[in-house]
């Protein structure tokens, strides 16, 4: 048994040692002064995909070749334990810097103190998440974009291209701080126009079916805020939604895809791309000090055609020529 | 050196998880899923008495949730006779809302910038590596040594004896319902207690944080039982411990294989706990083999 105990001890250390040798390797063969970038996310969905292509992409145009700049590339399949381990894997290889996605994955590595910086996409309240104190001051050697959902611009595209609708149905999910935001600034605005809500929580995307099939006889139309958990049953909400003939806004343009009527929201690859502007700042001196976190707001229209058709709606030329537009 | 001493934090921390599902899986002999749901509130109860100013009250709070959390699963199997897996998914996802309302309807609290037992102890003149697993450490080793010595006590031996043989715990006139509450309500706190520490660790609580958490405690407590076999108490809660730090250094070296893209991680990490598992029926195997050939040449 001993002898096993050993022999297993050793097959381990085995497997690591052979795991470190195989990672140094490719890094020996590159250039030596080529810059490390350990880009990590917690888990994968469209968005998270889109903004990590919007990193690497706008990087490889401002000029940092695969062999200037060499993108490592974690997920955690969403196991926070895993989140952590691969934080010091980061850190252990000494990275140049660290991009994350999301909340929980920048907290990981602030955190963890490294020295080393990082930039964040995609964090929605980054002093509520304490990974920098003053938007405009970054002191914790983290900075980075946040994503802000124009809930007001949203209900206002609303109101021009599906008018008179007088309850909106709200379907999220409270494991999702964004979402909550979102859900609160909507009830806001829209207690502020005196419009009503029926709301819905549910905690796992095989209840959205449901809440979906409960909310369509009472409401006018449906609003998703920014939430993974529903977004990933959006094709179920769509057609519940397309077979009563009622709308459905979206909070990005991946929900429009998965047949969403419309949406006002961020390009996330446009997100991406912003985080890797101010990465690049800090590549050519800027220290990370003197680059404020920011809320983007560049936001676009983007409609479903097939959907608009599937209602019977007719859409006026002007938002047609200004929206991007999915068949 | 941050992944090598890395790991063996969260192996420590997540030690006091394989504890506590050994705890039900083996000593009492039921499967309990309240796991994902109880590891979440040690870290939220933990996270929010840390805001508060009393990280050390947030860690003892958090163990009397988990005892409380897994006390409910047990008279749900015992006093209402649901079925324990059921029992065990109904206190999970009730406590999915439970710990959303301890967080306060948020889904994420950060205690970066606040004063942890990681901080508070920082006075010390150690490194700071040293400090982040000195923590870990010392709670895990504490909780082993009380429940080694709990479970030789007169009421442990009760609860080892009720998952041995309960018709016969039954006949010697001992509340085997009791028996089981207090065991499954042991289990959880130690879960709570681990998700207590990883909270000041990690600097967050995240109500995804328990998410197939009771996978990792499980697969943990195997590996340890692979290697050190089935023998004492002592050293079959000692072995979970252990399986802990294997597990974490496979889920590293798994990281540290480039040659597989991203989002293969979770089949090389399974396919690494195979091969450790392999080991010993393999070596099994070969004995059965070499005594076979020795007797063939006998006769």
């Amino acid at each position: 048994m001993k002898k096993t105990l050993v022999g297993l001890l050793i097959s381990t250390l085995l497997l690591a040692a052979v795991g470190c040798s195989s990672e140094t390797a490719p890094q020996d063969k590159a250039s030596a002064d080529a810059i490390q970038v350990g880009l990590v996310q917690l888990a994968d969905n469209g968005a998270f995909t889109d903004m990590r292509e919007g990193f690497s992409t706008k990087m490889r145009e401002l000029g940092y070749t695969e062999e200037q700049m060499i993108i490592d590339y974690k997920n955690a399949n969403g196991d926070t334990a895993t989140l952590n381990s691969i934080m010091q894997t980061m850190v252990d290889e000494k990275k140049d810097m660290i991009v994350t996605i999301g909340t929980p994955a920048t907290q990981a590595i602030v955190n963890m103190n490294s020295g080393i910086p990082v930039f964040y996409i995609s964090v929605s309240n980054p002093v509520g998440a304490k990974v920098i104190t003053d938007m405009n001051t970054p002191d914790k050697n983290a900075t980075g974009t946040s994503n802000a959902i124009p809930v007001s611009e949203m209900f206002k595209l609303a109101d021009q291209l599906t008018p008179n609708r007088q309850t909106y149905g709200l379907i999220y999910n409270t494991g999702e701080i964004n979402a909550v935001t979102t859900i609160e600034n909507a009830k806001k605005y829209l207690d502020s126009v005196g419009l009503n809500y029926k709301e819905v929580i549910i905690t796992s995307s095989s209840e959205v079916q449901q809440a979906a099939q409960s909310l369509v006889n009472q409401v006018d139309a449906f609003f998703i805020p920014n939430d993974s958990v529903v977004q990933s049953a959006m094709p179920q909400v769509a057609e519940i939604a397309k077979n009563a003939k009622i709308p459905v806004y979206g909070s990005s343009a991946v929900m429009v895809q998965s047949g969403a009527f419309a949406t006002v929201s961020i390009d996330d690859i446009t997100i991406g791309g912003i985080t890797a502007e101010m990465a690049e700042k800090y590549l050519k001196g800027t220290p990370i000090e003197q680059i404020p976190s920011l809320i983007v707001t560049d936001f676009t229209t983007v409609i479903n055609k097939s959907t608009a058709d599937a209602l019977g709606l007719t859409l006026p030329q002007s938002v047609l020529d200004s929206s991007k537009i999915i068949d | 050196m941050t992944l090598l001493i890395g790991s063996l934090q969260l192996g420590f921390i997540y030690g006091m998880l394989a504890l506590g599902i050994y705890i039900s899986f083996r000593i009492l002999n039921i499967p309990d899923l309240t796991a994902d749901g109880s590891f979440t509130l040690g870290l939220a109860v933990s996270a929010v008495l840390t805001l508060a100013g009393h990280p050390l009250l947030g860690i003892l709070l958090a163990i009397v949730a988990g005892a409380a959390a897994g006390t409910v699963t047990g008279l749900l199997q015992t006093k209402l006779e649901i079925h324990p897996i059921l029992a065990g998914i109904i206190t999970m996802s009730s406590l999915y809302s439970i710990n959303l309302y301890v967080l306060g309807s948020r889904s994420n609290l950060s205690l970066i910038g606040s004063d942890t037992l990681f901080t508070q102890i920082a006075w010390l003149p150690v490194s700071k590596e040293i400090l982040k697993t000195l923590v870990p450490f010392a709670f895990c080793f504490l909780c082993a040594v009380v429940l080694i010595w709990f479970f030789k006590t007169h009421l442990g031996l009760c609860i080892r004896a009720t998952g041995n043989n309960e018709e016969m715990v039954k006949a010697s006139s001992i509340n085997v319902d009791a028996m089981k509450i207090l065991a499954v309500a042991i289990s959880n706190a130690c879960i709570g207690l681990a998700g207590a520490v990883l909270a000041q660790y990690q600097g967050y609580a995240d109500i995804s944080s328990g998410i197939g958490i009771m996978v990792v405690g499980l697969a943990s407590a195997i590996i340890g039982e692979a290697i050190f076999g089935r023998r004492s108490l002592t050293i079959g809660l000692l072995s979970a411990i252990f399986g802990s730090l294997i597990y974490r250094f496979i889920i590293a070296a798994a990281l540290k294989s480039s040659i597989f893209p991203a989002y293969m991680l979770r089949v090389v990490s399974a396919v690494i706990v195979v091969i450790a598992l392999a080991v010993p029926v393999v070596k099994k195997h070969l004995e059965l083999h070499n005594m076979r050939k020795k007797v063939e040449l006998d006769a």
